[in-house]
């Protein structure tokens, strides 16, 4: 186990491609934390840094805290006894999946039986014991993948760096993966990176996510906190659907939209923002004049539906509201439906409008 | 997680971070592969240009037009370009009918055996063309040819009828379209073999027939292949040494080849006359090379390498049967009637003979067995294709690895460099060996080194893109993958770039080594009496007309080929000889 400390990392690709830009991270024992992001913001980069594959042009990555890497000097890969998870599985043709899993443990001093053993024990873990004599062009996907998880595992590395790993598996799969990866992090309890675009996945896997864009981080916490309490709306947007509403705030618990519709929310001390986050699921939807209580302690709009999709468990509105310049996004329930042209009465908790800023 | 691991020797508790300094290699591995670039290719080609303006006569001459003037002026000398030129459109264009339409059958048809008419190409394809013609003067000889005797006896006709004369320039096109159409179907092929039917379902759904399909939608996404298909065959049919030297000579006609060896191995010093007369054909080459490169390269063509779907082969019907006879034939001509007339008459006394006992020999294979010049050539033809294939493999597998891994800066360019000699016609490069390599300080005629250098060059961009084909399907992240679990640079190397790269490896080498064993048209030019090698004795004895030896030597180098080919299948499997397209 270990614990990582990245500080003020800096990469720069070719003059001024700024790929992961003066970040900060602390990364607990055991812990597993995923770095979510769209292609491009810096995750892998971040990931390669940590397993010793290029080099920073400043900043420092510390690991129970000795420094593996800075701009002077670079622990190569293969001493930081890490493990890693490659998109494209990378388990060698050439070799058995017993001898791809075994491969690490000569470097450790452990062969013969006890290497053996080791091997059994681990293709086991994986649902894979029956198939230790396979070559990898013989395996589907799913097969390749959990060897690649064993490979990873039987040395028990310090760290495990997940690269979108289940990037080149079909949905159903993909599905069961993540829930497969969750429980081996629990069984074995090792500090984990975990490189993903997909916040399904993020979300399932995760201890802590760590929310990247253009080379920085935007926002690192519980999936819980990264949903509900997105800090920017970069954030709001990348994770889950929401509305965005862009206006100021007027008193520490109002907020007023361009377009002139004020909304009620909950004081959160001296935060600033340009916008405001409010969440589909969050707003409800009752009919023409319905009586919803106190005004005061609810936020209550009035619009028209404009569109109205039936999914069975859910149905997803946008609701016209004047004061407002786009049409709020509306997750309702499928009991009560409301057609195209129906007036509608919306109430928003104030604990459902979250200050989000700009940038 | 165990305790232990934190105590690995050799892992971060143990140690302080290390600096990893890399050593800069790049300029030594440019000055290496400079260093190859000039001996092979630049210095071979400046002294063809520098000779061809000299009077070669005398040295103090200085800078002339006059070979040029020659080379050029007189009817004699200007009759074998446009021999060269008719040959070329001629065979490139029936090279390309033949090898299209197979091709088309192959890929998009329900033909019985594919797999025998694709493997029948591949033979084809390794049959030293020189050795075809020869056999097909035993088959096709005015008065002596096995098929006109049978025609004659079929239905009575007088020994003065004949149906088919080989030493004929329809003779000619003839034997070189049967060993270039295979270029052509192989680029086809792949052409096609891209091209999902899902476009042509599309089509058809659109309401067009099967032709009609075919020449609105087929047809244009496979132009690219077919032009590069006619470039090569007519490229093919331009440098050709063997046949038209077997075929042409003795009809009376010279070819630029031919004429280019006449030049060469004149009584009178004519390096100057045919550096100038091989100034066309290497422009053109390089130029043909250059323009199939630029047509295959646009990638205007979303469909052709996107991933294909599932061919839905067309249904031949009634024609299956006729159609597959037809696709026979050309194989049947260049492979079957070929390999059996050269195997009958290495056993034949007498050629006129005829297969009865008192005509059977094994005199021809004692003799080339025996005789101390032919023993040396084949021992010669073996060492040189030893040394050709594993300089080519080395060099090529090295640069493809730096190129691949960009290793080095302007690592971009040593593609280009590796492949700079394509193009340049055997015969050529061989006139511009001999001008850089016979003087001082650099004296390598009459070793085989100056062999050596030629086939080294001319088969240096073949092993080159098969090593960098093997080196592209090995993903870094296997390698990396590697690192990260505890192996160091060299490791890695070990471990998993050696025995993935391997193939390619092997590939490469069976593939230069083949064609150096039948290389005729350098060795040509560059051959003396302690470095003849089996194709060159081949081409002598046909001038003295030792048939019989011919055909024994002729059946030595087959099967030599054919134990190559084995071993390559056992070694790599049955894929490697894609590369050779």
């Amino acid at each position: 186990m270990a614990v990582l400390d990245l500080k003020g990392l800096l990469k720069i690709f070719g003059t001024d491609v700024r790929a992961v830009d003066e970040i900060d991270l602390h990364i607990e024992h055991g812990e597993l934390i995923s770095l979510l992001g769209p292609s491009g913001c810096g995750k892998t980069t971040t990931l390669r840094l940590v397993a010793g594959f290029i080099d920073p042009n400043a900043g420092e990555i510390v690991m129970d805290g000795d420094v593996v890497s800075n701009a002077n000097s670079v622990i190569p890969p293969e001493r930081r006894n890490m493990s890693m998870i490659f998109q494209s599985y990378a388990i060698w043709p050439h070799k058995t999946v017993s001898q791809n899993v075994g491969y690490g443990l000569k470097f450790r001093g452990i062969t013969g039986a006890e290497a053996d053993k080791r091997v059994k024990s681990l293709l086991s873990v994986v649902q894979m014991d029956h198939l230790g004599a396979r070559y990898p062009s013989e395996l589907s996907g799913g097969q390749q993948q959990r060897v690649a998880l064993a490979r990873a595992l039987v040395v028990e590395p310090a760290v495990l760096l997940l690269d979108e790993p289940l990037s080149n598996l079909d949905a159903n799969l993909r599905e069961e993966m993540r829930f497969e990866i969750r429980r081996l992090h629990d069984e074995f309890n090792i500090t984990s990176i975990y490189v993903t675009h997909d916040q399904a996945e993020a979300m399932v896997t995760s201890d802590r996510i760590c929310v990247m864009n253009s080379g920085k981080i935007e926002q690192v916490g519980k999936p819980s906190d990264i949903y509900d309490i997105p800090a920017t709306k970069f954030v709001a947007e990348f994770v889950g659907v929401t509305n965005s509403i862009p206006g100021k705030i007027s008193s520490p618990e109002l907020f007023e939209a361009n377009d002139g519709a004020k909304f009620m929310m909950n004081a959160d001390g001296g935060k600033t923002g340009e916008l405001v986050s409010i969440r589909p699921h969050r707003i409800h939807v009752h009919a023409e004049n319905a009586d919803v209580g106190g005004a005061d302690a609810q936020n209550v709009l009035d619009g028209e539906v404009t569109r109205g999709y039936y999914f069975g468990s859910t149905v997803d509105y946008l609701v016209k509201v004047p004061g407002l310049e786009e049409p709020l996004r509306v997750i309702g329930d499928p009991h009560q439906f409301f057609g195209v042209g129906s007036k509608v009465r919306l109430t928003i908790e104030k604990a459902a409008v979250i200050l989000v800023s700009d940038s | 997680m165990t305790q232990d691991a934190q105590q690995l020797p050799g892992m971060i508790s143990g140690g302080e971070p290390s600096a990893t300094k890399k050593f800069d290699y790049t300029v030594i591995v440019w000055v290496v592969l400079l260093i190859l670039l000039i001996i092979l290719v630049a210095n071979p080609i400046f002294q063809l240009f520098k000779e061809s303006f000299f009077v070669s006569e005398d040295e103090a001459g200085g800078f002339t037009f006059q070979n040029y003037i020659d080379a050029f002026e007189t009817d004699e000398y200007y009759k074998p370009m446009y021999i060269t030129m008719m040959l070329a459109i001629s065979v490139g264009s029936i090279s390309l009918v033949v090898g299209a339409v197979m091709a088309w059958v192959v890929s998009r048809t329900d033909i019985p055996f594919p797999n025998l008419i694709r493997n029948g190409i591949l033979a084809s394809f390794v049959t030293p063309p020189f050795l075809g013609a020869i056999a097909w003067i035993f088959l096709a000889g005015q008065n002596e040819g096995w098929l006109n005797k049978w025609i004659r006896g079929l239905f009575g006709l007088s020994d003065e009828f004949y149906l088919f004369d080989i030493f004929t320039m329809k003779g000619v096109i003839f034997a070189m379209s049967l060993y270039t159409f295979p270029l052509v179907f192989i680029v086809v092929l792949a052409g096609l073999n891209n091209i999902s039917s899902d476009v042509e379902d599309a089509a058809n759904v659109a309401g067009g027939g099967t032709f009609h399909t075919m020449f609105s939608i087929t047809l244009p996404l496979v132009a690219p292949s077919l032009f590069a298909g006619f470039i090569l065959a007519a490229l093919e049919a331009m440098i050709l040494f063997g046949i038209p030297a077997v075929l042409a000579i003795p009809a009376g006609q010279h070819t630029m080849t031919t004429q280019l060896r006449a030049f060469m191995v004149s009584e009178d010093d004519l390096l100057g006359l045919a550096s100038a007369y091989a100034m066309p054909m290497l422009i053109l080459a390089v130029g043909m090379v250059w323009t199939r490169g630029i047509v295959l390269g646009r990638r205007g063509y979303a469909t052709v390498g996107g991933k294909g779907g599932q061919r839905r082969p067309q249904k031949l019907g009634v024609w299956r049967i006729p159609i597959f006879v037809l696709c026979m034939i050309p194989l049947v001509c260049a492979i079957v009637l070929p390999a059996m007339a050269l195997l009958t008459t290495s056993f034949m006394k007498n050629l006129g003979g005829g297969l009865v006992w008192s005509n059977l020999t094994l005199w021809n294979y004692h003799f080339i067995l025996t005789n101390d010049a032919v023993r040396e050539s084949i021992y010669n033809t073996i060492m040189l294709a030893i040394m050709a294939a594993t300089g080519a493999t080395i060099v090529a597998a090295i640069s493809a690895f730096i190129a691949q891994r960009k290793l080095i800066r302007g690592h971009e360019y040593i593609g280009f460099m590796a492949t700079a000699p394509i193009g340049i016609p055997g015969i050529v490069l061989a006139v511009g060996l001999f001008a850089a390599y016979t003087k001082q300080p650099f004296v390598l005629y009459g070793t085989l080194w100056i062999m050596f250098l030629a086939y080294l060059t001319k088969y240096l961009p073949l092993a080159y893109q098969t090593s960098n084909a093997g080196l592209t399907s090995i993903h870094p992240e296997l390698e990396e993958s590697c690192r990260i679990m505890g192996a160091n640079r060299l490791q890695v190397f070990k471990d998993v770039t050696v025995p993935l790269f391997k193939t390619a490896v092997i590939a490469s080498w069976i593939l230069v080594f083949m064609p150096s064993l039948r290389e005729l048209s350098a060795s040509v030019l560059l051959w003396t009496t302690n470095t003849k090698v089996i194709s060159v004795v081949i081409v002598d004895f046909y001038e003295e007309t030792l048939l019989g030896p011919i055909s024994a030597l002729g059946v030595l180098l087959l099967l030599i080929t054919l134990v190559a080919i084995a071993v390559g299948f056992r070694l790599v499997g049955r894929d490697f000889m894609r590369s050779a397209g």
